[in-house]
């Protein structure tokens, strides 16, 4: 698979290597490697900011949900509690601002509008790649703070591979996962299933007793935060050739989870509540590149179901029927056309939903994007996209970007980008139909997204290094809170303008027998309301749960079979209410080693780590205790009989 | 030199003088220990925190808020505070997440360890003799195995549960025997108080909160919610000797929102009764309808109207003063409105996050 998408993309990206001709290979080996993936998305939005995680990089956070990974990798904010909770605020926005790829899918509950990243597995997944900023001309309602997509590499397997990891951890905690690819070359299965549990009764200072008798901070152990999910990714794949393929991918997920008590519950504990969370996504593709016009089509189903405390009568699911056609053609190596549609069907099991009022619901969204070569160094792209849904007025959403390509050396250049986009979010199911708090008369949020960016890029030796900056500004208009109007219910509330800095780089350094990488992730970000319905509501200060600064740094260090890493994160204050009660910042560092063991087709990797090394005393919300230093130790199993 | 030596000195001893005077002029005002006043009780936000006590001092018009960290050397309180109950020169706090019962005396100083044994989402109390009873809705969700724990104010410990299922809320104890209204059943359960033995009131409606007037009568809720929707909503009499329902005064637009709240003035003669009115663009504002207890009737026009996200009201028994508190948010300020018992608007303040209601002590 990887060899075809490769070997499609070196065609499509001809206008790439028409640079090439005159110059170094460079260029094409760093933008090739940036399209094996999501060379599509890229190609129609030149002025986006799109990073991926490395495998490398998800291998050594695999352990539970993505945020793991996010949050160690990726300089975007987690809020997150120790209990299986977490969600990502993408340049200041709320975790509803984000949509989450999985195919055609977008992961995100319709019911809450988002998605708790403790349930979706990193391990089942080979590359995260992030997009920063609004993309809802590319991915429809919901990304205006940013995107996610998961993928999984396939290359049409032509024999057998086994990839089975375990791990144990502190605190109760064990992962088994395998992953199983049996093809023909043109025939692929692949299989991929995990198991996490974690029973999470890790120790901690409690400072929040309320004990007036034995005042002060005690020692006290987490109660009733346990984790286990599992889950199976089943991937049927036929090739019929080069050009034409089908994909289909069953993924079947469930997650149960208490729900971690606050630190004061936790002294006084007498139980806690359950979420249990089925999920039942399907998605199978078509692909003809046969002809002048290629085409796509793909059709899916998803299945949601959240039980509360084993209450049946208060279930809350939605079934999702989709489909997507979408065709493209390429007039000539510097100017591409694709347009296409996408439909769904959903029909919501919501308990305090009333059939009278919703009984299903329908999405079509019509797009059509454009690239355009203006010559060898310079490049703009155009999207537009119109969003129908039933009873409901979506706006049109188009984005404009441009890249700039300058060559700095014969192994070293520099991308500007520049990106101008609208976005919007429909609101969800519960903010219009929930209960008798449902507002049906809310109008889309709307963001218009304004970006910079400048990334040096140098290839020197088989090491990659990458250093940007993007500058952003962001305003969101129509921002849907719930609020207190006499009943709770959803409403227009708030105007914000989120703007800041991102830095990032990645210099890798060979030393000797030594390969060195180093990263480094930062972001500036004031997010402040700057109108507001809330008679009481702040104005121009920062929102609450969002920190103005936020960076990571990760080193890797590799010598023969031997792999030595750390990173570390940072995340600045935090304000947790409108009183100006501030969380304050905290660093928690991780660290570990692992050694290869190779005998003929099997590899072993033994890798043992230590997460939060400093053993860092610190929360990420507010009252809810977090693990101090804590250990792991993971064993990873690779066979390999290819033809 | 000598001139420099001598600013020198006169500098010293100013900012010695000052110092000094600070210290002697301007004296902590905390701990307090004036106990009058209107206490605001504000829930904060549900396992998040948030939860303070808001003192108004009526006489000078201040409002203090974070009271209960200020008496007790900047502790805060670890529950969302849902009632607060005066009885025997102490104050009795019903907190949830930590799910406790908290007892301060009437400076609000806490001296002894919150309850937690055997209370689960505790909601609401009411006292008679010895014995605190606080109705909780226990762990399931279904509210199937709520309760109302008998606590022993002596020993500090829950000696009985006494099971009933529904959702108990409001709690009122009249002609010796225990009335709790049920947030998720059709009824009033009547305890009797003796030998804890449960009957029920069935009612048009699910139940929140009770009045009791001078003859040991109740009036209570009556709500529409979204599980059990009734259009005969407003207010119930209860007669407690009989213990029938033996009439019902319809209110529109009284639903779970905001249903809870009802409260008498000091004689008795008028209840309120909070409710809402929902405008073509689906704007709620909120609003206070009385009912006149000699004329057996609502008055046709709200007492009080256009507030927006009301969340509490309060009587003060001195002078009949209406306190409507509101907040949109359980994280920013909430807001503390004061009418006159004729609807006139007097003052409002800024309390803590999401006030619910208050209480008066002398």
């Amino acid at each position: 698979m990887r060899r075809f998408v490769v070997f499609g993309l070196l065609i499509f990206t001809f206008g790439f290597c028409a640079v090439a001709q005159n110059s170094h290979s460079l260029l094409d080996t760093v933008q090739l490697e940036e399209v094996i993936s999501y060379g599509e998305l890229r190609k129609y939005q030149s002025g986006a900011k799109i990073e991926s995680i490395s495998l490398e990089q998800i291998e050594l956070a695999q352990e539970g949900g993505i945020e793991n990974v996010l949050s160690r990798f990726s300089p975007i904010y987690i809020k997150s509690d120790a209990g299986g909770l977490s969600t990502i605020h993408f340049r200041g926005t709320s975790a509803s601002h984000t949509s989450i790829n999985f195919g055609g899918i977008n992961l995100n509950s319709l019911t809450l509008g988002q998605s708790n990243l403790s349930t979706i597995p990193s391990f089942l997944f080979d590359e995260i790649s992030l997009q920063y900023g609004s993309s809802s001309a590319v991915n429809g309602s919901g990304a205006i703070g940013g995107a996610i997509y998961l993928g999984q590499n396939n290359d049409w397997t032509n024999g057998f591979k086994v990839s089975a990891k375990t791990t144990v951890g502190s605190f109760g905690e064990y992962l088994f996962g395998a992953k199983i690819f049996v093809g023909n070359g043109k025939w692929e299965s692949v299989t991929r299933l995990y198991s996490f549990q974690k029973e999470n009764d890790f120790p901690f200072n409690n400072s929040f007793t309320g004990d007036v008798e034995n005042p002060g901070t005690m020692r006290d152990s987490q109660k009733g935060a346990s984790i286990k999910n599992q889950g199976l990714l089943q991937e049927i794949n036929y090739k019929f050739s080069n050009n034409q393929f089908f994909k289909s991918s069953f993924w079947i997920e469930n997650s149960w989870r208490q729900v971690q008590p606050n630190m004061q519950s936790n002294y006084h504990y007498n139980g806690t509540q359950e979420i249990d969370n089925n999920n039942v996504r399907i998605w199978t593709e078509y692909t003809n590149n046969i002809h002048k016009i290629e085409f796509k089509g793909g059709a899916g189903y998803v299945h949601d179901m959240q039980v509360f405390d084993n209450n049946e009568l208060q279930q809350i699911g939605t079934d999702r029927f989709i489909t997507e056609f979408q065709a493209t053609t390429d007039f000539s190596s510097g100017f591409g056309l694709k347009a296409g549609a996408k439909y769904k069907f959903i029909d919501p099991d919501v308990h305090a939903y009333s059939d009278s009022v919703i009984d299903f619901e329908q999405h079509l969204d019509i797009f059509f994007s454009s690239y355009y070569r203006v010559n060898k160094k310079l490049k703009v792209t155009l999207n537009l996209r119109q969003m129908f849904v039933t009873n409901f007025d979506a706006p049109f959403t188009p984005s404009l970007g441009a890249e700039y390509v300058l060559r700095t050396s014969g192994e070293s250049f520099i991308k500007f980008t520049s990106a101008l986009a609208k976005s919007y979010r429909v609101p969800t199911f519960n903010d219009r139909y929930w209960g008798t708090q449902g507002n049906p008369d809310l109008k889309p949020e709307s963001g218009n997204n304004l970006e910079f960016g400048a990334k040096f890029n140098s290839d020197k030796n088989n090491c990659r290094t990458t250093v940007g900056v993007n500058l952003f500004y962001m305003h969101v208009k129509n921002w849907i809170e719930w609020r207190n109007f006499g009943v709770w219910k959803a409403q227009n509330l708030q105007e914000v303008v989120s703007e800041g800095i991102e830095f990032q780089s990645n210099i890798c350094f060979p030393i000797s027998n030594f390969k060195g990488e180093f990263g480094l992730n930062y972001t500036f970000n004031p997010v402040e309301s700057v109108k507001t319905i809330d008679e009481n509501g702040l104005l121009n200060r920062q929102l609450n749960y969002i920190p103005k600064h936020n960076g990571n740094a990760f080193f890797t260090l590799k010598y023969k079979k031997w792999l030595f890493f750390t990173d570390g994160q940072f995340t600045g204050a935090r304000y947790t209410d409108d009183f100006g009660h501030e969380l304050p910042s905290h660093f928690t560092a991780n660290c570990g080693v692992g050694y290869k063991l190779v005998f003929q087709k099997h590899q072993f990797d033994l890798t043992f780590a230590s997460n939060n090394v400093l053993n860092a005393d610190y929360q990420n919300e507010k009252y809810y205790a977090m693990p101090g230093r804590y250990f792991r130790l993971s064993i990873k199993y690779d066979i390999k009989i290819i033809k | 030199m000598k001139k420099s030596f001598i600013h020198f000195s006169i500098l010293l001893f100013s900012v010695v003088v000052l110092n000094s005077c600070n210290k002697t002029e301007i004296p902590d005002p905390f701990p307090s220990e004036e106990i009058e006043g209107c206490y605001v009780i504000n829930y904060g936000n549900w396992g998040s925190g948030g939860a303070s006590i808001s003192k108004y001092d009526y006489y000078s018009e201040e409002v203090t808020n974070f009271y209960f960290q200020a008496q007790n050397g900047g502790s805060e309180i670890f529950s969302n505070i849902q009632y607060g109950y005066e009885y025997k020169d102490s104050v009795f706090l019903v907190g949830n997440v930590a799910d406790q019962l908290i007892t301060v005396n009437p400076l609000f100083k806490q001296t002894v360890n919150g309850v937690s044994n055997d209370l689960e989402t505790p909601r609401f109390c009411v006292a008679t003799e010895d014995y605190l009873y606080i109705s909780c809705w226990g762990t399931n969700s279904d509210h199937s195995a709520s309760y109302i724990a008998k606590y022993n104010i002596v020993t500090r410990g829950v000696e009985t549960k006494i099971m009933v299922p529904g959702g108990p809320e409001g709690l009122e104890i009249a002609n010796g025997k225990l009335y709790a209204a049920l947030n998720y059943k059709d009824s009033v359960a009547v305890i009797n108080l003796s030998n804890e033995q449960v009957s029920y009131i069935v009612t048009p409606a699910v139940t929140s909160y009770f009045v009791k007037d001078n003859s040991d009568n109740l009036y209570v809720t009556l709500i529409s919610t979204w599980s059990d929707f009734s259009e005969d909503t407003g207010i119930g009499y209860i007669n407690t000797v009989s213990d029938q329902l033996e009439e019902i005064y319809i209110l529109e637009n009284v639903n779970n929102g905001y249903g809870s709240m009802i409260q008498a003035n000091a004689d008795f003669s008028k209840i309120y009764l909070v409710t809402a009115i929902t405008d073509a663009n689906w704007n709620i504002t909120g609003a206070v309808a009385e009912f006149n207890v000699a004329k057996k009737s609502f008055n046709t026009e709200n007492l009080i109207s256009d507030i927006s996200g009301i969340s509490g009201l309060a009587v003060n028994p001195k002078n009949d003063n209406i306190y409507v508190f509101s907040a949109q948010s359980t994280t920013g300020v909430g807001m503390m409105q004061i009418y006159s018992e004729t609807g006139e608007y007097k003052k409002e303040y800024e309390v803590g996050a999401f006030p619910v209601g208050a209480f008066f002590l002398d």
